[in-house]
This record gives C-alpha cells, structure tokens and sequence, in this order.
C-alpha cells in the first residue's frame, strides 16, 4: 500500500458493474439474474461458504418448485451458489463489507482492504438474532438457536446435554427438533403467549417427541455459576416460578434486519413492526431512496427464504433496468411474474400483515 | 477431559459428519484435541469447554452467543497475533489460546 | 376433513393409502409436486391447504417422505386381522431396527399404543427421510402422527418457592458490560437519546456495535419520552461495521 498526497494510505481501488452483499438466497438470486444477462457481478460474503442461513438449515423447505420446496436448506444453499456461478458471478467468500459510503463506495476486507465501486449495489445482509437481557443472560450456554443450530448442523457438535428454548415461533420449534436429531435432551420450549407461535405442523413434529411447550411461561433468570444450572420461568396462569435443570438456553425470540450498511449510505430507514424493525425503505422494485442502492431479502424485513430469492430476483431485474441491460418491457414481464410469486408466498394468515407492510411502504409510508 | 466428546456421532440426516485431522491446540496451556478446520469455539465446546473470557468489571464469564462472528463474546487471545473472535478462527495443530481475564493464567 | 379420513380408512383396506393432515394456509406444496397420481393438489394458491383425493393414492410414499411439515403418513389395513400398519417418516437420532417394539404417539406427544416396527425404507432425494411402518391394533391407527422410542417425555421442572427473589441488576451491554442500573442511572440524569447514552455509558460503543442493547434502550428510553422506535431512531454506526485488526484501518477517508 502506498501513501496518497494527504498522506493517508491509499487502498487498492476496484470496480464492477453489479455487487450483491451477501450470498444467502438473496444476494445469490440476485447476482444470478445480473450475471445471467451478462452484465459484471461479484458476490461479497464474509463467511467462508454461500448459502447465508440457508447452510445450517438441515430440514426441508416450504415454497414451490422455483424455491426448491421438499429440499433442506443447506441442499437449496448449494444449488443456488452453484447456479449463481455458472451464470457468470464472481462469489468471493471471506469478504467483509467494512462500510458503505456516501459516495456509493464499499469498503471491503478480503485478504487485504480494499475499496470497490459498483454502479449497483444489491444489499442482503440478512437479519440477526433478536436478543434480550435477563438476569444471568451473558452466562456461556445462553445462546441465539441459530447459534445452537451453527453447533450442531454445521459444526456437528453440541452445546450441552439439556436445553430449554425461548419461543415457539417456526425457529425455535425447528430448532428444538433438530437439537433433538443431534443427541440432546430439550427439556421445553417457553412460551409468554397462550398459543404457539409457529405453524401446527412444526408443533406437533416437537410434540410428538415428547417436548413439552410451556405456554403463558415468561423466562425470567438462568442461574449458574461458570455457566448455565438452571433456567426459571414464572407460570403467569398460577403466578408459580419453575425451574427447569438445563445446561444450555437458546432464545429463539426473532430476527433483526441487518441494515447498517444501509443507514451508513444514508438511505432513509423506516421502522416497520411487522418485518422486524428498521428497514431501509424500499418501493415494489426493492430500490431504496439511493440511487444504484436496493435491498432484498431478511434486510429488507425479516420473512422466509422463498421470499429473499424471489426479492433477490427482483431487485436484480431492477437494477439492470436501472443499468439499462434490460428493456422495459421484459423488466416489466419479469417484475410482474416475481411480484404475482411474492403475492402467493405472502397469502396466508401468517404472510398478509408482512404483505400490507410491504405495500404500505411501496406506496411512500407514511407515518401513522 | 476424561468427559466424553460433546460430538454428533452419527446424524440421522447428516450421516457421520466430515471432520478435520485430530491435531492438538492448547487453552491456557492445557493440551485439548480438536479437529482442524472447525471454528476454534467450536472445538471447546467439543471439549466441554464453555468459558471464553471473563470480563474486566466483575470477572464475570462469558461465552460464545452467536457463533457467526456479530458479539465478539467468544474473543480470545490467540498466541503470536493477538485477540480473535474463536467461532471465527479455524483451528490449526499447536495453536495456542489463552483466556482474556482469567484469574491465576 | 372428517369425511376424509373415512374414506382413507375405506380405501385402506385395499391398499396403503396417503393420510394429509395439514390445515394451515402454509407457502408451500412439495405433496402436489411429490405424487404422480394427482391426488393431492394445492392448485394456484399457494397457500391453500392441500386437497387430498384418497381414491387415486397408490400409497407410494413419495410425499411422506417429502412434505416439509412431516404431516402426511400412510395407512394400511389390507390385514383385515384387525391390524394396521402406519408408516410415518422418522429424522431421529438413534438406531430404529425392524422387529423393535416402539411407542406409537398422536399429534400432541401422548402415547396411543405400543407397536412392532415392520419395515424401514429410506426415500426422498440425496438426504433421504426413514419412513418408518409399524404395525398396530386398527382402532388407534388413524391417530398416529410418530413413533419414539421413550414412554415418557424428558420435561422436568420443579416448583420454586414463590417468594423467589430476582437479581434486580445485570448487563444490557454484554461488550462493554454496562449494567441496567448505569443506564437507569442516566436515563434519570435526563439524557433522551441514543446518542447521549451511548456517549456518556458506553453503552453500545462495544464491537458489536450496539446490534443487541439498541432494542432495550429504544424501549427504556421510550417508555420515559414517550417516542416511537422510529422516531427514537438508531445507533449510528461507523465504519468498520465488523472488528478489523488493528493498524489495518490506517488512514482510510471515510
Ligand atoms: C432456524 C431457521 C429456520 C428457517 N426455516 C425456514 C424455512 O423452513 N423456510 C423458509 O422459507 N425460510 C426459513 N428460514 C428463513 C430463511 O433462512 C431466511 O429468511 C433467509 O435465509 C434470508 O435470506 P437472506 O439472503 O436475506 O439472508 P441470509 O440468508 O441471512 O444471508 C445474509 C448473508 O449476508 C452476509 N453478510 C451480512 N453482512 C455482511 C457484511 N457486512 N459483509 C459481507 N457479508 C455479509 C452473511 O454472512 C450472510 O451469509 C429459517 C430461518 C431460521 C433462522
Ligand atoms: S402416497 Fe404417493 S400416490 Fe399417494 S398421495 Fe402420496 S405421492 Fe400420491
Ligand atoms: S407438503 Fe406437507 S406441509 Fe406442505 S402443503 Fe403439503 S402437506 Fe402441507
Ligand atoms: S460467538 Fe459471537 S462473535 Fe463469536
């Protein structure tokens, strides 16, 4: 590296035409319709394998035959990077994206730190875990599930012996189920709520093992002293405190859209409930308010996979509209066959809020 | 260490699952077996191993929350270059990590 | 749904046939996909729950073994010795060997019956499902939705005394091990926003930047300013947005 006039160091500098940042389901789809028309593209992804969370997910999939329904996720993660390439991407994996700047310049950290400038950038960082404290909740063996899922799926090895979870939505029933399929005992998921979160079919696959859901049961503290002992929990029907012997806590309480890069480049981030908090805004087309910047998938609210590759592909198809690689008229033909997709995959109950969501924000949001 | 390994045997999906060479690293100076390649928390948690650091304020332990690399919960100093986040960093024969905090070390 | 079942357990005496029992408006139909007869169909509507035609099922098993929400079993009752046999895919640890007495369990865990596994098939694409026959009394087995190998289930909890008393103080910051009580501490100096908090506690300046404590502090700070998440707003974040070494960052315009 060699020192500029200012004296500041200078980084090596690099350009392309497209960038997707991440290669989970969105980014790989949306590099996969940039590449696919012949237009420049790299994937940045700061893990050392494609997929996002795809690669820990070990269970089959919902969706249709466009999203590799009845496969499990880790299969659907090969087969997507695997497309994603021999379309023509360049997927670098190890690659930080460190910031994002005004200006539209992505710092990144591979080998070495460089900076690259792209005409479009696709943001699919994904979300992250939603956390909260407690008392005892920084003791080891309090973990996020996707941190106990990491263990168990990716690493093959286990956290601890007995684990209680925190919340009943489809991650934490999955979850359990597949610390189950490793060896480990679950003692029980809690739940605040009176019913379970997730859809029947994820509950009755826990249940049939025998692990009993705790509803209207509010966590309160984990004791130990190097690491987790016990977990209690207040019965809020008796207003009686329980306590579970357990050596492993996995809070499966939410994701968070990861969207720093975002508010780094100064796009305007709304806070919208029901896809998880701040998110940039984005219109139908997954553009954000920036120029060249849109956003896809977890990042731009927390929903399925299904739903981050059909969004991938429609911010691709936008951004070679915007490039000019594609005519209108077949970006047209192609955002409405994505959108009628997303429609369906948002249709049931558990979508139609996340679906007005989405339309509220395609229609300029407002505040309430 | 006489414990048995905290590993998936056999996975009812997965199969027997590929894993590294068996090498040694070392925690504070205790000889652990791990497998090289897999994130160095990882391999603790294989020898049972949950703390990772203990913090300044009221020596309190910690361990690995995420496992992806966002909390920096698992950082540990790894001998010859200096604080790592462990769930990150692949394990490599006769590394040598040490416990950041850590009483008596 | 009823009229269904009657018509699987009519049709199970001819042939193994497909039992469906899913309800919920789910985004998917890999079932649709899975059987050649067309007897099951979600049709355009994703989210529609399947419609399921037991008359044109060859009791393959194609989509017990594919179905995502493991909700589809087969039945058979070609015995006519008051026996049945319920296959249900299996992804459990352990070893499952035909002959082995096992429990059979209905939707909700509870313990029907105890059964004799008859057969194990491995099906459904590169990683394949188990799927698992066993044989029962008839009357029980339109309910079976799995098998385990345990009676009992393993939850297990004790009642605490109802006076327990919590540990009022712990982190909201876990890298820069800020306490709950620092920040009610400034909230009460009067400090409104993130910003401030951040700057006088440290609260969020750790690496992590400030991606677990900024939920908590939106709602701390909320519940005293009466503001919205949105209009509280976020951390700031700075480059790097992940720890770098270090001397690596030297003098980049940022
Ligand atoms: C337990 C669990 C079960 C699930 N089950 C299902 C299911 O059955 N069906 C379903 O449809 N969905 C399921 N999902 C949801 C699904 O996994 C996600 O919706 C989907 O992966 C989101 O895709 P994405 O591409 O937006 O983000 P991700 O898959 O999260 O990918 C984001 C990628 O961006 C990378 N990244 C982030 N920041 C940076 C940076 N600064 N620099 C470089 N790279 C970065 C990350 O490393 C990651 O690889 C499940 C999720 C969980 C946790
Ligand atoms: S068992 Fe075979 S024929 Fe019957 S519904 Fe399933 S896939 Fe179709
Ligand atoms: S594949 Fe299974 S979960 Fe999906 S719609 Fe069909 S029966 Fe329901
Ligand atoms: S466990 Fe969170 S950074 Fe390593």
């Amino acid at each position: 590296m060699d020192t500029g006039q200012e004296g500041r160091m200078r980084l090596p500098e690099e350009s392309c035409t497209l960038v997707a940042v991440g290669a989970g389901p969105a980014g790989l789809c949306a590099a996969r319709e940039a590449a696919a028309c012949g237009v420049r593209t790299t994937v940045l992804d700061e893990n050392d394998k494609g997929g996002g969370q795809l690669i820990k997910q070990i269970h089959r999939f919902f969706g249709s035959r466009e999203h590799g329904a009845g496969k499990r996720g880790f299969e659907i993660a090969l087969e997507l990077a695997e497309d994603c390439a021999n379309a023509g991407a360049e997927i670098r994996l190890n690659h930080r994206v460190l910031g994002f700047f005004e200006d539209g310049r992505l710092l990144v950290e591979g080998d070495f730190i460089y900076v690259l400038e792209a005409k479009a950038v696709v943001l699919a960082t994904g979300a992250l875990e939603r956390s909260f404290p407690f008392p005892g909740w920084t003791l080891p063996g309090v973990m996020g599930a996707g941190a106990a899922q990491t263990l168990v799926n990716v690493h093959g090895v286990l956290p601890g012996k007995r684990a209680v979870l925190v919340g009943s939505g489809n991650v934490g029933l999955i979850v359990a189920y597949q610390l189950l399929q490793a060896g480990m005992e679950v003692v029980g998921i809690l739940e605040v709520e009176d019913r379970v979160g997730g859809y029947e079919v994820h509950e009755s696959r826990v249940r049939r093992e025998g692990v009993p859901i705790y509803l209207r049961h509010r966590l309160l503290a984990v004791e130990g002293l190097e690491g987790v002992e016990a977990v209690l929990a207040k019965d809020l029907e008796k207003g009686t405190v329980k306590r579970f012997h357990a050596d492993t806590l996995c809070l499966a309480v939410g994701m968070i859209p990861q969207a720093e890069l975002a508010s780094m480049r100064g796009c305007r981030m709304v806070f919208v409930r029901e896809l998880g908090g701040f998110i940039p805004w984005h219109d139908g087309d997954m553009r954000t308010d920036r120029p060249g910047v849109y956003v896809a998938g977890d990042a731009a609210g927390v929903e399925e996979a299904s739903i981050a590759m059909d969004e991938g592909r429609l911010a691709g198809v936008a951004a070679l509209e915007d490039l000019g690689a594609l005519s209108p008229n077949e970006a047209r033909k192609r955002k409405e066959e994505l959108k009628r997709r997303l429609n369906l995959l948002r249709g049931g109950a558990a979508g139609r809020p996340r679906a007005m969501a989405k339309e509220r924000l395609a229609a300029g949001w407002r505040h309430r | 260490m006489a414990e048995k390994e905290m590993r998936v045997e056999k996975h009812p999906v997965l199969g027997v699952m590929g894993r590294g060479r068996r090498v040694t690293i070392f925690l504070d100076g205790e000889p652990i077996t791990a497998c090289e390649g897999e994130p160095v928390a990882a391999a603790l948690y294989a020898a049972g191993r949950r703390v990772t650091r203990y913090t300044r304020k009221g020596h309190e332990a910690r361990g690995p929350f995420c496992m992806i690399g966002r909390c920096t919960e698992c950082s540990m100093v790894l001998e010859g270059w200096g604080m790592v986040r462990t769930c990150m960093t692949p394990v490599r024969e006769g590394m040598r990590i040490w416990t950041p905090g850590r009483k008596g070390g | 749904m009823k009229g269904d079942w009657e018509k699987v357990w009519e049709e199970a005496r001819e042939r193994p046939v497909a039992l469906v029992d899913c309800r919920q408006e789910i985004p998917c139909n890999p079932c649709e996909e899975a059987c050649r007869k067309g007897a099951i169909r979600v049709g355009e509507d994703l989210c529609s729950a399947p419609v399921y035609d037991p008359g044109r099922c060859d009791g393959c098993g194609r989509c017990v073994a594919l179905c995502p929400g493991m909700a589809i079993f087969l039945l058979d009752r070609r015995g006519g010795d008051g026996q049945a046999e319920v296959t249900v895919p299996w992804e459990m640890c352990g070893e499952i060997v035909e002959g082995e007495r096992i429990w059979a369990v209905d939707g909700k865990g509870k313990v029907l019956t105890e059964g004799k596994v008859v057969k194990i098939k491995w099906m459904g694409g590169r990683w394949p499902t188990r799927l698992v026959t066993i044989r029962i009394p008839e009357e029980r087995a339109l309910k079976v939705r799995g098998v385990r190998f345990r009676e009992n289930s393993v939850g297990s909890s004790e009642e605490v005394d109802q006076e327990y008393d919590l540990p009022e103080d712990y982190p909201v910051c876990r890298c820069e091990d800020v306490s709950r009580e620092e920040v009610l501490k400034f909230l009460k100096m009067g400090l409104r926003s993130l910003t401030a908090l951040r700057r006088s506690s440290r609260v969020g300046l750790g690496y992590c930047q400030g991606i677990y404590c900024q939920e908590q502090l939106r709602k701390e700070l909320g519940m005293v300013t009466r503001r919205s998440e949105e209009e509280t707003g976020m951390f700031k974040v700075r480059p790097p947005v992940r720890p770098v070494k270090l001397g690596r960052l030297g003098g980049v315009n940022g």
